[in-house]
């Protein structure tokens, strides 16, 4: 390292300006390494917790301490996915032996619900390989059998904006015998079913149930509800954001629609998730069922370190992603920017004559008109030509193509100045070649300035790109700063703290990025200046 | 003397009218050259049609070549540029295939509103930086402890640095939504949501009312970078200049020393900024249009770039174009009416 | 001699600081001096040492970085204690004008020649604008710039005729004190010795105090009653030009003399001093030419040296002047 360099690293604004530097650089490449959603605006992506969730360290604020943490039972996806024998632990299975039930269950690794769609919503979760538990109930009865697998918690929150709940279940064998499966929660206020599945004669037998028939009627009678098929997976699955289709909803008319997460979790103590699997026999009876991907997710109202979006996506892998992509169409940009601009400006510099006086009115075309414009006219024809289908590098090259008149014209002037002193004149003298000239004693003397200019750059070209992606001309279809910007607009409201948790963020990042980069641009330049 | 002004003048017209030329002739190479290069077919431009129906896709070439023979695209290129220039400088944009309507029938119901945005932002943002820059400077150079300076300073340099889309985001959702201090858009003010049709001064001081959000907007980020520069070419030439000292020891009154000899000095660099910063309002106008809901150029060029829209896009371009060199070109006249030796030519 | 016995301008301890990125830097060092009505007073230096800013320094327009303390004074009357448009009425121009150099673009290219005579007179008499160009014309005439100049721009003269220009805005309002900063160097000999013969003849019928700072010896020893050296911001010997010319005593006036090319000199060759001016932002300690000094001693390092009177008026301010037995002082 020459003097130099470290008399700019000495300088405590450089110091600052390149800590903020660092900054972005590990959030954009170790953050967005580690972020859990590459692409968040993926709606694979979405409802990670409830909408528009506070990030998770607003609870030690008094106000905020008793908002619902994200809970998911069980808590992960070997267990949810019966990936493990302990899986068939997690659940405990209460049989009430009614008519002399013989119930078992056995974890079965070889048999599970592989190759199903994926349905594209993240809180569904589907199996990609084997593994359910087997129940087995057999014996005989003309009384209504139910069988019981559930899980206590305790729930200590206000009540969520949501919730969800879902399980696959294959019913292999149903002999002599009418089968629903029921998913519910249960607290000391009472037993809420939250979603049901039944077979024609399941649904026959809930309909003729003296007390609730003419509710299951109406809830049965729901188009959108397929019966529980035998000889296959069958999800099943209730959600709170369509609490119409939650049997809930129908066998306790009370519960509004839009208070469905309230009434369920009024209170705070112990809780009881599981499935209910309710036999109707009619002598001998033989049921086989297989479940799996069994998970109950009660939407938290805080979530990670950045909190949700109105899609119930990740801010903090957003803001990563988003930061690297900055990063990279800045930096991608700014090097395209420095080879151009510094080789014309050396070109027109030294050449001087007709060459400069052409590169100079280039040099004014660029910097006079307005490059928003000839970026969109550029970028629209480049997208219906189908150029390329990576956006970002389209980007980088159109910005970079783009952006490096002032460039040029600095490094002309520059060389200019330099060409006049005596020791380029002697290295001329003597026979210089113009290569050995421009590398021996021109660019030395430019380059720190060159490299302070297009630390300037930098952050211009950022913001360059996030007013494109603002206005959905730039990069689409996954988080970018301008694209979270721009997604803010329709969904900022006082209810939801005008999402201050995305707004603030992404804001002050743009502008820290531009300090950074000013401050150390600006201790090169005046370093340089002290130095010549 | 009036012969050399005269051949300034002319001078500086024939470098503008150059650079539009350039501009049009750049619009020629994205929107025809490149493309055509590419293997599309410029046709597709003209009949609106981004992707070919399957179903349909006979009758949609056929219009496509139909367009093509039409609009003479595959002329040999001398002509075509021609032809592409005469269209312009004649302001015959064609059609609009999203509108359906002739491009400069959409354009002049929207540009107006765009030129009373840039327009008047540009006024406000000079007059600003020229006021702010010059206290900044006389409190750098007269007060001790420079409070003046500093605060001027900081202000302009922290507006600098504010994205405007994302100040802009603020300003609306909390001034226009929330307060209702200002309206929620241009048809809200002058309409009153469908209920009213004002006329009138009514009807211009409630315009003014809804592009005051915008012009406040662009004021904000658009006047730091000049302020910033005049103060530091007036302390510049304050404590360097030899004719600031000169002035200084003949006498003159401070006031003297400072506007009629530092500052205007210092002005020149300042209006050779003016014509940069044009670029720079025109970009935040795009932004200010569509987060203020202000319908003028910007959102039509965006909406055009979106939907593939290219007649009106080459026809956006253009205007934009041409309002920037027009005030280029009266920056000109600034400039040689503050500087001699750019009049006289030195 | 012409010389009378009133003190037209004092110098007492004038000090100059100019702040910068590097650190403060010391233009002017603890100088004194005084000149008398009538008397011309030169001051001779390498460019660098600090004469431009003496003189700005006494007419008070220093850059706002700049901080200068000490007492000046122009007919007993303290400049320090005047406020700033006490002294525009009072003294500047009226009682000292000054002539800068002309490569500091003293005349505002955005104004015509004319117009800045105008402003000057107009900022200390009530003359109309007319009368004022009638007398510019004349004081051009008597440089030898044709009147017509008035209504030239400053940059569409050559550097000879900016100086001639500055020259006669400086005597416009017929002021006691000029002090003229390289005043000639644009100029080619004969019209040189055309402007120093007239200042001459202001001097002996006008009683014109004058102080002209030049690098150039040869000017100085034409027009200079007594000379002042300055050497890093410091005034090294002062004397009679006579005495400072032909018997120096400081070594660096010695080099200073050395360096001029003389045609008389047979062999051609001329001295130079060895090494380069100070650092004034770290001046070294004790004289600050010892490091350049082929007669130092020990104490050079540590202690700068007083100014001495050694002969009449003749003052030096060096450790080892009486130790050195060549200069033949008694």
């Amino acid at each position: 390292m020459d003097n130099f360099t470290i008399n700019v690293l000495k300088r405590r604004d450089a110091q600052v300006g390149l800590a903020i530097i660092l900054f972005f650089v590990l959030v954009g490449t170790v953050g967005a390494a580690l972020a859990p959603y590459k692409n968040a605006y993926n709606p694979s992506a979405y409802y990670v917790a409830a909408p528009n969730a506070l990030p998770a360290w607003v609870k030690i604020f008094p106000g905020y301490s008793k908002l619902p943490a994200n809970i998911i039972l069980p808590a992960t996806y070997p267990l949810q996915a019966f990936k493990v024998p302990s899986a068939v632990d997690y659940w405990t299975v209460t049989d009430p032996g009614v008519g002399g039930a013989n119930v078992v269950s056995t974890y079965t690794a070889g048999f599970g619900p592989t190759g199903l769609p994926n349905p594209g919503a993240t809180y569904t979760l589907l199996n990609t390989a084997n593994g359910s538990e087997l129940i087995s109930i057999g014996g005989s009865s003309d009384a209504p059998v139910t069988v019981y697998l559930t899980h206590s918690f305790n729930y200590t929150y206000e009540p969520p904006k949501m919730f969800y709940a879902q399980a696959l279940v294959y019913p292999a064998q149903v002999e002599g015998a009418g089968l629903a499966v029921f998913l519910y929660i249960k607290s000391s206020a009472g037993v809420y079913p939250v979603a049901l599945m039944a077979d024609p004669q399941g649904e026959a037998a809930l309909e003729s149930n003296p007390q609730l028939g003419s509710l299951y009627a109406q809830y049965f009678a729901n188009p959108t509800l397929p019966p529980l098929i035998h000889s296959s997976w069958n999800l099943l699955e209730g959600i709170t954001t369509a609490s119409t289709l939650m049997p809930l909803y129908y066998l306790n008319r009370s519960v509004s629609v839009y208070s469905v997460p309230e009434t369920v979790f009024s209170h705070t103590g112990e809780y009881t998730v599981g499935e209910l699997i309710e036999v109707f026999p009619h002598g001998d009876y033989s049921v086989r069922l297989y479940q799996s991907d069994i998970k109950f997710q009660i939407f938290g109202s805080v979530y990670g370190l950045m909190g949700t979006d109105p899609h119930g996506s990740d801010v903090a892998s957003e803001y990563a992603t988003s930061t690297g992509v900055a990063l990279e169409i800045g930096f991608g940009s700014a090097a395209i920017v420095m080879v151009i601009g510094v080789f014309l400006g050396l070109l027109a510099g030294y050449l001087g004559g007709l060459v400069d006086n052409v590169l100079l009115f280039v040099f004014d075309f660029l910097l006079l008109i307005p490059g928003l414009i000839l970026l969109i006219d550029l970028d629209t024809t480049f997208t219906i030509a189908h150029v390329t289908p990576n956006r970002v590098l389209l980007l980088i090259i159109i910005l970079g193509v783009l952006g490096w008149a002032g460039v040029s014209r600095i490094v002309r002037s520059q060389v200019l100045t330099v060409r006049s002193r005596s020791y380029v004149q002697a290295a001329q003298a003597m026979g210089g070649g113009s290569m050995y000239i421009l590398r021996r004693h021109v660019l030395p003397h430019t380059a720190a300035l060159i490299i302070a200019l297009v630390t300037y750059m930098v952050p211009a070209l950022v913001i360059a790109d996030a007013g494109l992606d603002f206005l959905s001309l730039g990069i689409t279809q996954r988080p970018t700063w301008g694209n979270i910007l721009s997604n803010l607009i329709n969904n900022m409201t006082p209810t939801n703290g005008y999402l201050w948790w995305i707004f603030i963020p992404v804001g002050f990042s743009i502008i820290l990025l531009s300090v950074g980069f000013y401050l150390v641009g600006t201790a090169i330049q005046e370093e340089f200046s002290r130095f010549t | 003397m009036f012969v050399v002004t005269v051949r300034f003048i002319i001078g500086r017209l024939i470098n503008r009218l150059i650079t539009l030329l350039m501009l049009v002739l750049f619009s020629f190479l994205v929107f025809e050259l490149i493309p055509q290069s590419l293997g599309f077919k410029l046709g597709f431009f003209f009949v609106g049609i981004t992707q070919l129906n399957p179903k349909t896709a006979q009758a949609q070439l056929a219009a496509v070549d139909a367009a093509e023979q039409a609009y003479g695209l595959n002329a040999p290129i001398p002509i075509r540029i021609a032809k592409f220039l005469y269209n312009l400088f004649t302001l015959h944009f064609g059609m609009s295939p999203t509108y359906k309507e002739p491009v400069l029938t959409v354009i002049s119901q929207y540009l107006p509103n765009t030129l009373v945005l840039v327009t008047v932002s540009l006024v406000t943002t000079s007059v600003i930086s020229i006021v702010l820059g010059v206290v900044a400077a006389k409190s750098f150079l007269k007060s001790r402890w420079k409070i003046g300076d500093k605060a001027a300073s900081l202000t302009s340099i922290g507006a600098y640095f504010i994205p405007a889309f994302w100040l802009g985001i603020i300003m609306y959702v909390v001034l226009a939504a929330q307060l209702h201090w200002f309206p929620i858009n241009l048809f809200f003010a002058l309409r009153g949501g469908g209920l009213h049709n004002y006329t009138g001064v009514e009807y211009y001081l409630r315009y003014l009312w809804a592009a005051s959000l915008p012009i406040i907007l662009l004021t904000i980020v658009g006047f730091g970078h000049r302020q910033q520069l005049i103060r530091n070419n007036i302390i510049e030439e304050y404590n360097s200049a030899g004719y600031v000292m000169y002035a200084r020891a003949r006498g003159l009154d401070e006031s003297t020393v400072f506007y009629r000899h530092a500052f205007r000095n210092a002005l020149l660099p300042w209006v050779t900024q003016v014509g940069l910063d044009v670029a720079f309002l025109i970009y935040g106008v795009f932004f200010v249009e569509i987060i203020f809901q202000f319908p003028g150029l910007g959102i039509v060029t965006t909406e055009a770039a979106t939907s593939f829209d290219i007649p009106l896009l080459i026809g956006s371009t253009f205007l934009f174009s041409v309002y920037i060199l027009v005030v280029l070109f009266a920056l000109d006249f600034v400039y040689a009416l503050l500087d001699p030796r750019v009049r006289l030519g030195e | 001699m012409l010389v009378s016995q009133t003190r037209a301008i004092g110098v007492e301890g004038l000090n100059v600081e100019f702040y910068t990125p590097r650190g403060a830097l010391r233009a002017v060092n603890d100088v004194s001096f005084e000149v008398y009505e009538g008397e011309s007073l030169g001051i001779v230096g390498e460019s660098g040492s600090g004469k431009t800013t003496l003189a700005s320094a006494i007419i008070r327009v220093l850059p706002s970085n700049a901080r200068s303390w000490g007492r000046v004074t122009v007919y007993g009357k303290d400049l320090g204690s005047m406020s700033e448009s006490q002294l525009n009425r009072e003294v500047r121009w009226r009682v000292i004008s000054y002539v800068p150099q002309a490569s500091q673009n003293a005349l505002d290219p955005l104004y015509r020649v004319g117009d800045q005579f105008v402003e000057t007179v107009r900022a200390h008499t009530d003359m109309s604008e007319k009368q004022v160009l009638e007398k510019a014309s004349e004081l051009l005439k008597h440089v030898g710039v044709d009147p017509s100049k008035l209504n030239s721009y400053p940059w569409e003269l050559s550097g000879g005729q900016k100086q001639r220009v500055m020259i006669a805005l400086a005597l416009l309002l017929s002021p006691k004190i000029v002090i003229l900063d390289e005043p000639t160097t644009a100029m080619d000999t004969i019209i040189q010795a055309q402007i120093l013969e007239m200042f001459r003849q202001l001097k002996q019928f006008e009683r014109l105090t004058t102080i002209f700072i030049s690098h150039d010896i040869s000017v100085i020893a034409n027009v200079a009653d007594r000379v002042g050296v300055m050497y890093a911001g410091r005034l090294v010997e002062i004397g009679p030009v006579e005495d400072v010319f032909g018997r120096p005593l400081h070594p660096y006036t010695q080099g200073l003399l050395r360096s001029v090319p003389d045609i008389r000199r047979k062999d051609g060759s001329f001295g130079y001093i060895p090494g380069s001016p100070p650092d004034l932002v770290n001046p070294p300690s004790g004289c600050p030419f010892h490091p350049r000094c082929s007669y130092a001693v020990e104490i050079c390092r540590k202690l700068m040296p007083p100014m001495e009177l050694y002969a009449k008026d003749h003052y030096a301010a060096c450790h080892v002047i009486s130790s050195r037995k060549d200069l033949g002082l008694g």
